[in-house]
Order: C-alpha cells, then structure tokens, then sequence
C-alpha cells in the first residue's frame, strides 16, 4: 500500500517508516505538521494516512482535525489516527459517520509490531481499526443492570475484538476456534443485545459502538 | 572448573536474568538469595567464589553486607551491582572491600571475570 | 445624669430606700428636736439629720450609679441606721427603746460596707467572719444588755427590760466594751491589710473611703481605750466628737472620689490623645500610652482576629483575640482581679484593653481611652493580623513541601522498583539473544520475543505512573475527559454528573482529579457499594467535587494513608475535605478548592 504518515517525532516517526517498508508498504510521504499533511495527501492520494493526533502547530488536536478533514475532502484515503491516551471523544468524532478506514490507535500499539501492521492493512482496505484499550474503556464503563452483563465472558471477548474492527477469521484466530464457533457467537450477540445485522466488518463496528454510545 | 557465583539481590525478574546471563558467560550458580541476612548466611554455608551483591537490599545496606561477607574466614569475591550508576556511589565500593562494580543494564560473564584475580 | 444598667428592679428599691430615708429622716427630727439632755443643741440638730441624709442620698446615687454593686445599698442602710439611732434621743419608749439598743449598729455597717468596697461583697473569709461578729456585737449583745439594764434615769422607759440583774448588765457592759474596741481595732487592721493586698490602681480607687475608715476606727478605737482607762470625760468626748466627725465625711469622701476620678479622666484622656499624635514607632508605645493614662501599669493589649484568619489552634470559624506577636491570648475571667474592656471601631470589634479590676469603677474612663486609641489599635490589630497570616502561610508552605518530598520519593521508588529493573533485565535478555543470534538463532529469536514483552511491560507500567503523577489527558483534555476516563476504569458504575467545561487552574484540576481518583479507589476497596456519583460544581471562585457511593459507610479518615494524603494535598493549596460516612450509609467526599490565587485578606 501506498502510505503517508504525519508525525512530528522523528525518532517515531522513522520507525514507523522502516517498519511499514519492511512489511512491504511504499512510503510516498512524510509530514511534520497538520498542514503538510493535508497538502502530502492532497497531492499523493495514498491509500492511508497514519496521523498523530498531537502536532504542530498547536500540539492539541491538530493531527485529529486534519483526519477530519481528509475524510471529507479525500474520502477514499484511509485514517489511521494514533494518540497518546485514550479519549473517547476522539472515538467518537472519527467513527460518528462511519467506521470504514478509519482506525485509531494508541502510540504505545506501534511497538506490537504484527499487531500494528495488521490494523494498518486493514485500515487501508476500507476496514476499521479501534485500539484495544480504546474498546476495553467503552466495555469497560460498569451500568447499574448492565445488559452487557447477559452475555459469557468468551461473548464479551468476541464483542470486544467486533468492536476492535477485526473479521470472524480474525477472531478465530485470536480466540484459537473455528469461524463457525465465532459466527454462533456473534450471531447470539446481536440477538441479546438486540442488535441489527451487519454485513460488513466496519459496519458491525459501527453498530457496536452506537450501541456502547448509546449505553453510556 | 567453572567458577561458582551467589546472586544476591531483591528483584526476582533480575536474578533469572542474571543467572541466564552468568551460565551463558561460563559461571556455575550455586544459589540466589532475596536479602542481606539470607544473602550472608548463603555465602557462609555455599563457599562460592563469588559473590553478586545489589547494593539497595530490604533489609540492609549492601556495603556492610559486603563487610560483613569479607569478614568469613576465606571469603569470596564480592561484586557489587546496582541498577545505578558506579559514579552515585563514589569510594564506597572500593572502602568496603568489593573486587569492582557492575551496572545491572552492563552485566555479563565477562564484566564479572574481568574484576576477579 | 444618666445611670446605665440601672433595672426596674432596682429602681424600685432605691426609690423604697428614699422613703424610709425620708422617713426616718422625720422621725429624727422629731426626736432630736423634743429630745432632752443633747448638748450642744444646736449642733446636734443641724449634724444628726444631715449625716443622716448625707449617707442616704450618697448612698442612693451610689447605687444608681453603679448598679451591679451593693456598696450603695450598703450606703444608705448606714444612713437609716443613722436614723434609728438618733431615735435613742426621743421621749417615746418604743422608739427611745429602738434607737438606745440598735444605736450602734450603723457602726456595724459602715464597717461592712468600707471592707467591701467597690463591690460590696466581701472575698476574704477573715472579712467575712469579722463583719458577722460585730453584727452580733450591735444587735444581739446590746439586745442582751436591754434585757438585764433598766434605762439611765431621765430616759424614757427600757421596754425590754426582763429583769433588774446586775450581775448580768455587767457581764454585757464589759463584752461590748471589750467587744467595741475589738471591732475598732480589728477594723483598723483588716482596713490596712486590704490596703497592702491593693494593687497600685486599686488603691488610687480606695484612697479616699480607705483612709476615712481608718481614722474613724481608730479614733473610736481611742474612745473606748479612753473610757476604759478612765480618762478625763472632757478628752473622751473630744476625741469622740472627732471620731463622729470623721465619720461624717465618709460620704464626703465617696463624693470626692468621684469628682476626682471624672477630672482626672478628663486630664488621662487629653494626655492620651496628644500622646498618641506621636505614638508611631515602636511595639508596645501605644501599650505604654494607655498604660500611663489609666496609671495600671500591668495593661496589657489584645487584637482581634476575625474568623478565618487561622490562628493556629482555633477551630476556622470561630474568631480570636491574640497579643501583638500573634499568640492567642486568654482574656481574664471575673474574680480574677483582672477585667477586660473591648474597644469597637465603626461598629467592628477591634481590641480588648486588659486591665486591673480596679479599673471596674471607671468604665467612662477606659471607653474614652480606648476610643482615643481606637485608630492606632486599629492599625496595631492589622499588624498582628498580619504576623498571623504570615506564620499561616510559612506553616502551609511547609506542609506543601512535605507533600512534594513524599510524592517525589514515592515516584522515585516506583520508577526504580518497576520500569528501571524490567528495561535492566530487557538489555540483558537482548544482550544474551545478540550472543546467540549465530550460534542459536531459535533461542535467539526466543529470547528477543521475551525481551519485547518486558518493554512493553515498562511501557505499560510506565504509563501508570504517568497517570499516577498528572495524566496527560488531564494537561491535553481537561477534568471531563479525564474523569470519564478515571470513571470507565473503575470496577463499579460510576454516575459522572455535570463538569464544568472550562478549563481550570492546572494545580485545581489536578486536585480535584486525585481526589476522585483516590475517592473511587476507596470506594473500590472498602465501601462494597453498588454505584458511585461523581459531581464538580464551581460555586464562586471554589471548585467542589463530590464523590459520594452507597456502600457501607464507616470511613475513617485517620485510618488510611491515601486519605491523609489527599488532606495534605489540599490544604496546602488552601483547599478542604470534608468526609461524610455514617454507618450503613454510605460514603460522601467532599472537596472544596479555591480557584482563585489565595490573598491572606480575600479569605472569607
């Protein structure tokens, strides 16, 4: 895939460079700021952008309102926004339209490595990428007569890697089942939840988070 | 004859490191212990050769164990080590009849051979 | 003249005093003007009466002026005494009985009343006893001799008299001989003893009566030596006549006394004022100023602190007074011998002047001194009230200190404990794994994954300490965010209300986003609650968070270390927690912070 990245500590950001090269990714640009950002985008069209949320000029939320704007501007470019801390109100402002390519990881997540370079593949062919912890805080907010409380502990392992963005192959794999044992799952989910059926992958994002949303 | 060495120190993931780091440098570990009192007691009944000691123990200053430790009737060699710098400590080492100081993040069979006879 | 403090009570009873006195007064008249064998006759008549109505109206204006003592009272009863007395010289038998027993009992009370000047209460037990003993002197002993001693020929009939008995009569003769020169002198000695128990002050207030007393007892105390010696009648009616002279200026005296006192008051005062056009310089020239106008050099000056002002060791809402270096001082409690007297500015209380009791008797006095000093109290009260807030702020500035050395250790040993040996035994795995890589690339590659998993320990255990010192989202976000967060992590529902959006002083947000931390933890811990609320309001210039669960209650703020530590945190920047935790139900903490920068005056 064709990559640019926007991330204002060169230390960081050289090492996320070597990685994405060694993963077989092309590397078309690198920004310092949010401005150069829009305008390296604007001018490669790449197939994802990874954008730190932190960045000059202000260093508060430029790199997050530059990601909006591309969405709107270049829609067919992937986010993939990286952030010190979770905040949900990042969360939400990038998924509130729709889940796909966009993603959002905390910066520490670089450093798992396969786990990284799988969200940035993802991202970037239209799926969806929401940092574990992210999920684990939005899970994580205890209700009195919590309904999250129907479901198995291995139900609430599937619904949170749903929620991560990744496929029912994916889970498999992570929980070590079959794909069938996942689909029984998630369909038992979206029945206990009352959830509508999705098809796609960002769109079972979607679903869960406005049901978290919602929840909160 | 592989020398044989005594890990004194109260961090536990550091004493699997450095008994990995030792054997793969050539020593034989004869034991481990978490503090001073044991620590001493372990060098008086094992006779090892030497000894690693960390300086910061629970329950005593690792300078005067290694007093105490060269205080046995023919004691081992103690090497000092500490997640700090040998610099914070100044003439302590030296005053209190360790071989040489080793930085925890430096240690390896070699660092340790290098300070005995 | 206006007589504050005066009751309808006490009205009354000086208005029941006036028409006894008026009565008495007749009925002396009456007597000493038919009455036989009074030479000279025209003295007397003029001098009896007017001694009479000189105690009674003394002692009436004595009362009023001072009502809360019964020295005034006590006046007026010598003056009816008086009366009753001068009955001895009518031709009546009831009343020529009743003045001829009790005729020397005013001598009675004007002998209680000078001991127990100004107040009219006798403090000392020997005082005490000595004034009863002479009351049964002048009434029950003469009484006793009426009973066995038929009137002198030429005076009208004795109506007590039981029988004739000689023996008996000489008996009483001798005990009220005896007894009159034992009350004379034991006066005269207790009198001087009361003199050298005076303080300076004290004695500028008794001079007057003090002397007067002394001299009419000795002068009576002559007499009876005179009679018992058998003196010539010609000396012991002299010195008689001068006794009763005395006597009679007694009141004269009291009145003097007060004229006295006003005049000088008014010369203290004038002194005062001009003195402290100059007063500036120096602690303790004011002090000496009043010292010197109300001539009690052991004044002394007490500041007012309002609440709120912290002097140390009272209660934040209670106010307090202190001397000039900031100590709080304790005012004197009555019988003490010493009294205080506050001094108001513009209807705020501003001092107390504390001072000898003697001082009690010229209450005009030491207002007007105190109000001519007002000003410069004024001025020597902010000074002190300064030095407290200084003191204050020297003790809070240490607690703070105190508090960042703790964190700062604490941090130290969790960096040096946690992430410090694990990125150690990560170099060390490394190393070995770089050894290896040729000789065992398996192991290698194993021990590479290892060492990866340590650093991404270090880094989580890093980040908690991150959190654990000022969580970036809490810089970045501010206390909405950061609470949200602190809220999901939390193992129970946890009830987020309204925060305030704007952004808070860092030092603020901070606080208040340990509290909750700490608040929840404890929750967590020991509450066994259901749900937590967590709620920052900005009232004022004061952020209050409040924490509240329904668990069970019972917490004990001295208990744990982690809620000792958030009163520290707090108070060192002039914040408060209050702890709610009533058993069985529930826990509330609250914290109040104050936004604005703390001036030491701007304290409510």
């Amino acid at each position: 895939m064709r990559v640019v990245i926007a991330e204002d500590s060169v230390l960081l950001r050289e090492g996320i460079v070597r990685l994405l090269e060694e993963a077989g990714h092309e590397v078309v640009g690198q920004a310092g700021d949010a401005e150069d950002l829009v305008r390296k985008v604007t001018a490669h069209r790449p197939d994802i952008a990874i954008v730190d949320v932190r960045m000059p000029p202000t260093n508060t939320d430029d790199g997050l309102r530059a990601a909006l704007e591309l969405r709107e501007r270049t829609p067919e470019t992937s986010v993939l926004v990286l952030s010190q801390y979770v905040e949900e109100g990042y969360a939400h402002e990038l998924i509130g339209g729709g889940a796909a390519g966009v993603g959002y990881l905390l910066k520490d997540r670089v450093a798992d490595v396969e786990r990284f370079v799988d969200a940035v593949a993802r991202v970037g062919e239209g799926g969806s990428a929401l940092d574990p912890e992210v999920v684990a805080q939005l899970l994580g907010r205890r209700r009195r007569d919590d309904p999250l409380d129907a479901l198995t502990p291995r139900e609430r392992e599937v619904i949170a890697l749903m929620a991560e963005g990744r496929s029912n192959s994916a889970i498999a794999q992570e929980l070590v089942v079959t794909e069938r044992a996942v689909e029984k799952h998630v369909t038992s989910i979206f029945g206990k939840l009352s959830l509508p059926p999705a098809a796609q992958d960002h769109r079972r994002v979607l679903a869960v988070l406005r049901y978290l949303d919602a929840r909160a | 004859m592989a020398r044989t060495i005594l890990i004194v120190d109260d961090h536990p993931s550091f004493r699997t490191s450095a008994r990995r780091v030792l054997e793969a440098g050539g020593f034989a570990v004869v034991g481990e212990a978490a503090d001073g009192a044991s620590g001493y007691a372990a060098a008086r009944d094992l006779h090892p050769d030497v000894v690693l000691l960390d300086v910061g123990l629970p329950d005593a200053d690792g300078f005067r164990v290694a007093g105490c430790i060269n205080g046995l009737a023919d004691p081992p060699s103690v090497v000092i080590v500490s997640s700090r710098d040998s610099s914070d400590f100044g003439p302590l080492v030296a005053r209190c009849g360790a071989r040489g100081f080793v930085a925890k993040a430096d240690l390896s069979g070699a660092a340790v051979a290098a300070l005995l006879p | 003249m206006s007589f504050p403090g005066l009751t309808a009570g006490k009205r009354a009873g000086i208005a029941a005093i006036g028409f006894v006195g008026l009565l008495g007064l007749a009925a002396a008249i009456v007597a000493v003007v038919t009455g036989t064998d009074l030479t000279p006759r025209w003295l007397v008549i003029l001098l009896v009466p007017l001694i009479g109505v000189a105690f009674t109206a003394t002692g009436m204006y004595a009362w009023a002026r001072r009502p809360e003592s019964w020295f005034g009272l006590q006046m007026s009863l010598v003056g009816l005494a008086w009366f009753l007395a001068t009955l001895g010289g009518s031709d009546e038998p009831v009343l020529f009985t009743l003045g001829w027993v009790f005729g020397s009992l005013y001598a009675a009370v004007v002998i209680h009343a000078l001991l127990g000047f100004p107040t009219g209460r006798l403090t000392s037990p020997v005082d005490r006893a000595f004034v009863i003993a002479i009351y049964a002197l002048t009434t029950v002993v003469p009484l006793a001799q009426a009973l066995v001693v038929p009137s002198p020929a030429g005076y009208p009939r004795n109506l007590v008299l039981i029988s004739d008995d000689s023996g008996l009569a000489g008996i009483a003769s001798a005990v009220l001989q005896y007894g009159s020169l034992f009350a004379a002198g034991g006066a005269v000695v207790l009198l001087l003893a009361r003199w050298a128990r005076a303080t300076p002050p004290q004695r500028r207030l008794l001079a007057p009566l003090l002397w007067c007393g002394v001299a009419t007892a000795t002068l009576l105390t002559l007499t009876v030596i005179g009679e018992l010696l058998h003196l010539p009648e010609g000396v012991v009616n002299a010195v008689d006549l001068a006794g009763v002279a005395i006597f009679a200026s007694v009141p004269l005296a009291f009145l003097a006394g007060i004229v006295r006192s006003n005049l000088s008051r008014g010369q203290s005062v004038g002194q005062l004022v001009a003195r402290l056009g100059g007063v500036g310089g120096g602690r303790g020239s004011l002090r000496d100023a009043l010292s010197s106008a109300l001539r009690d050099r052991s004044l002394a000056i007490a500041y007012w602190m309002p609440a709120a002002t912290g002097v140390p060791g009272t209660p934040p809402d209670q106010g307090r007074y202190v001397d000039a270096s900031g100590a709080a001082v304790e005012l004197p409690r009555p019988g003490s011998g010493r009294s205080f007297t506050e001094v108001e500015r513009e209807g705020r209380r501003v001092a107390a002047i504390i001072h000898d009791s003697s001082l009690d008797e010229e209450p005009e006095l030491v207002r007007a001194a105190g109000a001519a000093a007002a000003l410069t109290l004024e001025n020597e009260r902010l000074d002190a009230e300064l030095r407290v807030q200084i003191a204050e702020v020297r003790a809070s500035r240490a607690r703070l200190l105190d508090v960042v050395t703790r964190e700062r250790r604490r941090i130290e040993r969790d960096l040096h404990d946690g992430a410090q040996q694990r990125l150690v035994a990560l170099a060390l795995t490394l190393g070995i794994a770089e050894q290896q890589v040729d000789s065992d690339p398996a192991s290698a590659q194993a021990l590479i994954r290892e060492a990866r998993g340590e650093a991404r320990l270090a880094l989580e255990e890093l980040r908690e300490l991150a959190r654990g010192i000022h969580p970036a989202i809490l810089t970045d976000r501010g206390l909405g965010p950061a609470l949200e967060a602190l809220a999901s992590r939390a193992p129970l529902p946890v009830e987020l209300g309204d925060v305030p959006r704007e952004r808070l002083p860092a030092a603020v947000e901070g606080a208040a986003y340990f509290v909750v931390a700490e608040a929840l933890a404890n929750v967590a811990k020991y509450a066994r609650a259901s749900c937590a609320a967590v709620a920052v309001r900005r009232v004022n210039g004061t952020a209050v968070v409040e924490v509240r669960d329904d668990g069970v209650g019972g917490a004990d703020p001295s208990a744990g270390s982690g809620l000792r530590g958030l009163q520290d945190r707090l108070s060192a920047i002039d914040g408060r927690l209050a702890i709610t935790s009533l058993s069985g139900m529930g826990t509330t903490i609250r914290a109040e912070i104050p936004c604005l920068p703390t001036t030491t005056t701007s304290r409510r």
